[in-house]
């Protein structure tokens, strides 16, 4: 059971949503092959969670793999066949994403990597790939100073944030962050951060406006937040309805 | 995990004490899970993924996510899980006794 769970966060990763982006032809490309990924995807995940047997889902997820390979390398022909453009940059994104997952294609993610450093810092088709370049703090830096995009500027620094806020904001690292944050709040809060497989988590100003809420409301110490909602046959409830009890309040998915 | 808070809600049924979830799942799929898991305990609907109203203003990233309240509302701990949310539970109930004496 918890091996489906860990093995399932993967799915999790790379599932959601779809975008748009500006069209020239290789970026239609990436789009149509994104939407097939995701179709792929899909089914997939579909026919994970119709099935019911343990071991059979292991195996599904045990699939994964070749998607990734299959997908690795189409976009890798993708950015082959029209070098140095913005659908090149975001062929050559998701490529440094999948192909880590799967033997044979290993190498294209160096490879990936080496190139989008080289030639595509000043390209927004960047963004899905900077949380796996920012791995290196030098190159975050990098790209926030010496990149013109500003997608590119903005989600450079977020990562930056995030890596100096470490798992939470906290009395310690607050005054490193703040200025970060801010600095985000005022250049780049309509940015939005693109991730591999075309998710979108939301723009900048949502998610560190979600960090400075969670700092000063969702520490030990702090009251919690009030929940007005439903619940699941659509009865209203509120969580300071249970005022006077101890509450877990646990934040659950059947999984 | 079904199993750990089913038994600590049952060992808890006479104590002040409640379990709330906040379910991003889609409807049919929480409907099957209390079903076949028998949940007892009450759970917010949140819209049906994870990124839902509540999931997003609660900052929530990884599931599960736990968060353990007084019985005034203040947050007490965080991503406690087994043994250690029991005795969190424990420890807030016995704290909120020797109060009330």
């Amino acid at each position: 059971m918890r091996a489906v769970r860990v093995s399932l966060s993967c799915f999790l990763l790379l599932g959601l949503g779809m975008t748009a982006l500006a069209k020239d032809e290789a970026t239609e490309k990436v789009d149509k092959t994104m939407e097939a990924y995701q179709q792929a995807y899909q089914k997939l995940l579909a026919e994970y969670q119709r099935e019911q047997d343990a071991e059979k889902k292991q195996a599904i997820v045990g699939r994964l793999p070749e998607i990734y390979k299959e997908f690795a390398e189409k976009f890798q022909a993708i950015s082959e066949e029209y070098p140095k453009t913005d659908g090149a940059a975001s062929a050559l994104a998701m490529v440094s994403q999948f192909a880590p997952r799967h033997p044979d294609t290993k190498s294209l993610a160096d490879a990936a990597k080496q190139s989008l450093l080289a030639e595509h810092i000043n390209s927004k088709g960047l963004v899905p790939a900077i949380g796996m370049l920012g791995r290196d703090a030098s190159v975050l830096d990098k790209l926030i100073n010496e990149s013109t995009s500003r997608e590119v500027q903005g989600v450079a620094l977020f990562y930056k944030m995030n890596a100096a806020k470490g798992r939470e904001l906290t009395e310690q690292n607050i005054a490193e962050v703040k200025p970060l944050i801010k600095r985000i709040q005022k250049d780049y809060g309509d940015v939005h951060l693109m991730l591999a497989g075309g998710m979108d988590r939301g723009a900048l100003a949502d998610l560190v406006g979600n960090e400075l809420f969670a700092f000063e409301n969702l520490r030990v110490g702090k009251q919690a937040p009030e929940i007005k909602g439903e619940d699941v046959e659509g009865v209203a409830f509120k969580l300071s309805d249970y005022r006077g009890k101890v509450v877990v309040v646990d934040f659950w998915g059947d999984w | 995990m079904y199993p750990h808070e089913r038994s600590l809600v049952k060992r808890l049924a006479d104590e002040p004490f409640a379990l709330i979830g906040v379910n991003s799942d889609p409807k049919p799929k929480v409907v099957s899970a209390l079903e076949r898991e028998n949940i007892t305990w009450r759970s917010f609907w949140d819209g049906g993924n994870t990124s839902g109203p509540i999931a997003s203003k609660w900052n929530v990233r990884s599931w599960p996510t736990i968060y353990v309240l007084d019985h005034k509302g203040v947050i007490r701990y965080k991503n406690v899980r087994g043994e250690a949310m029991d005795q969190a539970v424990d420890r807030l109930l016995a704290e909120m006794a020797e109060k009330s004496e």
